[in-house]
């Protein structure tokens, strides 16, 4: 009898689950378990003397470092630094390449004019920009904005461009159809088509974002993180520059959770494969 | 009431397919039901985008004509300068297609308002009175993906009716669905039809649909497709889909497809 009233339970609980569309909150901490696993082996590597302490340095002493940099407050100030610069880049590169990559792929003329160009362009790497810009723009912070805008800008457009040109030819005929207006068939058709490859290239963007901040910080930098990653190494630290890398590689994954989630509730009309 | 579509000598060929629609020449009376009915790929599809004007006939003409307001010759073949949900001696047409084409990011409610003619007044009320007709006003705010076949398809009809179409073209609308939900699909559309009896041209490879909701049929044959057989069908609406007279005039237009032998007059050899 006790066994048939905790099974009635159990199997509403999960039929119900089974109807929700996602599992995705079910064990949450799963991700930390591969991170975990590898601090734990660092940190016994370095316990048995199989690591090198000058090369990997040790868990206790990087948390030290850790600790140091941010009562400091220098962690904090530098990060603040790179963040900024991404932003304003990525604001003004995210810009630029939807409202161009939106236009040159709606219309065929000013693809013909434009894209040769901008594709010739997106050829030259982005650091290579790099002894230009200080040229032009100086060592502060303009040349490092500029450099985050120019490598923003080309994915952007390229995700953009394509997104808009993956329009279902079918959504096209059926606005024909009815004698859409254009700015109608382009705001409601077009650009909520383009919507998910927008996203892919967001996420890709901020990836770069980090790159071009931390590559320019560290050939011509006063500040941000990687002045502080640069510090480290040429002050013979690894602790410090794992500390950085850690630093990274959690805003990294912050910022990227942050555009999924954004991208989950704007394309909630999706009936893709999420997965098994 | 409405308009009559009046097609003169249409032809239209593609490259690579040849010629498609020969010589199709035919007279929808206003506020008719009119099914076409013919093979695969015959070019009933390309007619329809003739009508709308997506296509330009070769040769020939395609009419809008309203008997009350404007004598039978303003004509505009081609008819791509109409402005959207014209209504009127011009003749506005509106399409419900063989696949829903809804817009996956737009609820069914959106999706209907799209279509609908931005200066009309009380936008909001024309879309509840048009899902009530449909029988989805519980749907209002569901996204295309959480709807069945049938209920898409609905959705469908709805946004085709948005703007009061003189001329309704449905391309063979019901023939993703299964047959339970088409029968209702169509028991629907003659309730729609009879509700306001509109020129209507059905587009369809189901004779006992054509049959059941059109007060003509033209049979059409392959490619490139001429009129084989116009059958008049004058039951009353609703009908009995097990009606004899029905069955009479299926046996015919299966004659004219080619599909029962000419000698063979019972219908045995469906």
């Amino acid at each position: 009898m006790t066994i048939r009233q905790a099974a009635a339970p159990a199997i509403a609980s999960r039929s119900q689950k089974a109807s929700e569309p996602k599992m995705r909150t079910k064990l949450p901490w799963i991700g930390f378990l591969l991170p975990a696993a590898l601090v734990l082996i660092w940190w016994l590597g370095a316990e048995a003397g199989y690591l090198d302490a000058t090369f990997f340095s040790t868990p206790q002493a990087v948390v030290q470092t850790l600790g140091k940099l941010l009562f400091s407050g220098v962690l904090v100030s530098d990060f603040w630094a790179s963040l900024q610069r991404i932003l304003m880049g990525a604001s003004i590169g995210f810009v630029a390449g939807l409202l161009l990559g939106a236009v040159t792929g709606y219309a065929r003329q000013v693809e013909r004019v434009l894209d040769p160009t901008v594709q010739a362009l997106r050829a030259v790497p982005a650091v290579a920009w790099i002894p230009f810009l200080i040229l032009g723009l100086g060592i502060d912070n303009a040349p490092k904005i500029a450099l985050i805008a120019i490598a923003i800008f080309f994915i952007t457009y390229v995700n953009t461009f394509s997104g808009v040109r993956g329009t279902d030819q079918k959504l096209i005929e059926l606005a024909q159809a009815y004698r859409l207006p254009r700015s109608l068939v382009f705001r409601r058709i077009i650009m909520p088509a383009a919507l998910p490859q927008i996203f892919v290239g967001l996420r890709l963007a901020a990836a770069i974002g980090w790159i071009a901040a931390v590559f320019s910080e560290i050939l011509i930098g006063n500040t941000g993180l990687g002045v502080l990653l640069n510090d480290g190494r040429s002050l013979g630290r690894p602790d410090q520059t794992i500390v950085l890398m850690i630093v990274l590689a959690v805003a990294g994954k912050c910022s990227d959770s942050l555009i999924r989630l954004i991208e989950r509730r704007v394309t909630r009309w999706r009936a893709t494969f999420e997965g098994v | 009431m409405g308009t009559s579509l009046v097609f003169q000598h249409v032809s239209k060929s593609f490259p690579g397919a040849g010629l498609v629609l020969d010589n199709f020449d035919v007279t929808v009376p206003s506020g008719s039901f009119v099914s076409l009915v013919g093979p695969t790929a015959c070019g009933k599809s390309t007619l329809l985008r003739l009508i709308l004007g997506l296509d330009h006939p070769d040769a020939g003409n395609i009419r809008f004509a309203d008997p009350l307001s404007s004598p039978l010759g303003t004509s505009h073949a081609g008819l791509s300068p109409l402005p959207r949900g014209t209504t009127g001696g011009q003749g506005s047409c509106a399409i419900a297609f063989q696949e829903p084409r809804l817009l996956p990011w737009l609820t069914v409610r959106d999706n209907v308002d799209l279509v609908l003619s931005r200066d009309r007044s009380d936008r909001a009320g024309r879309v509840n009175d048009l899902l009530q007709l449909v029988g989805l006003a519980d749907f209002h705010k569901a996204y295309p993906k959480v709807l069945s076949g049938g209920m898409a398809q609905r959705a469908s009809l709805a946004r085709a009716l948005a703007n009061e179409p003189d001329v309704l073209l449905l391309d063979e609308p019901f023939s993703a669905v299964d047959a339970l939900t088409r029968m209702r699909l169509q028991e629907a559309l003659i309730r729609i039809y009879m509700a306001r009896p509109r020129t209507t041209i059905l587009v369809t490879h189901d004779i006992d649909e054509a049959l059941l909701t059109s007060r003509q049929v033209i049979v059409l044959s392959s490619r490139p497709a001429h009129i084989v057989d116009i059958v008049e069908v004058n039951e009353g609406y609703p009908r009995d889909r097990t009606d004899g007279h029905l069955f009479e005039l299926k046996t015919r237009i299966l004659r004219g497809l080619g599909v029962v032998a000419m000698d063979n007059q019972d219908g045995a050899g469906i």
